[in-house]
């Protein structure tokens, strides 16, 4: 919940910045008995935001799949136990990327998200600008 | 003053326990369940808003992933960050 309203914080530091966001809501703890509550989607205010719910868990899936398809894309040295959770983690990406079969690989990832603001603030300032100098 | 059970009496040692009590303690039991019912359907069917300006919260199923990605993909050209959350 912290990690929801830091990020939030976060995106209003670019307020103008040409990014999109996905947020991924799902089911890990045994309170997680229901989709998040408005209450709790309100968290996250801004516009640049899709909020899903994923009751299966089928995005964080999806990475353990992409991920120990080739570790090593991905910077691991080990595939990661098939009933690993990919959870209150948060990835950038560059402005190329393209998920096709697999997911693409992050410029950076990191969790608790709580934990890694600074540095997905570094992240996303890096890729912008970037993505800035590629339209120069 | 509820009537004393046979049973209140073990041992010579008398039991608080009579007819009301027990009878107090199955209704509290009742609504307790009730309430709990009833806060388990709020928490499933109550609607869900997301804040103005986003779009509708979108459900995903095992055969919807590729929705997802497809966004993802729409933003082709822009920063992307995809987080991800424990609703509580």
């Amino acid at each position: 919940m912290r990690g929801a309203s830091a990020l939030d914080s976060l995106l209003a530091e670019f307020p103008e910045a040409d990014l999109r966001v996905q947020v991924d809501w799902e089911p890990v703890l045994l309170s997680d008995i229901a989709a998040p509550l408005s209450t709790v989607l309100g968290l996250i205010r801004d516009q640049r935001v899709t909020q899903y719910w994923d009751p299966d868990r089928v995005v964080s899936a999806e990475f353990v799949r992409s991920v120990n398809a080739n570790p090593a894309r991905y910077g691991f040295d080990d595939p990661l136990p098939p009933e690993y959770i990919a959870w209150d983690n948060v990835a950038v990406f560059q402005r190329s990327a393209r998920w096709g079969h697999d997911s693409p690989v992050p410029a950076f990832t990191s969790g608790p998200v709580i934990d890694a603001i600074a540095a997905t603030r570094v992240a996303i300032a890096t890729e912008l600008a970037a993505a800035r100098t590629v339209l120069e | 003053m509820g009537v004393l059970d046979r049973e209140s009496f073990t041992l010579g040692q008398p039991l608080v326990t009579t007819r009301s009590t027990r009878r107090s303690i199955a209704i509290l039991a009742v609504a307790v369940v009730v309430v709990a019912g009833l806060t388990l359907a709020w928490l499933k069917l109550a609607p869900r808003h997301v804040p103005y300006g986003q779009s509708p919260l979108a459900t995903l199923r095992s055969d919807s992933l590729a929705d997802f990605r497809a966004a993802f993909n729409a933003a082709d050209g822009q920063v992307r960050v995809v987080a991800m959350f424990s609703p509580t």
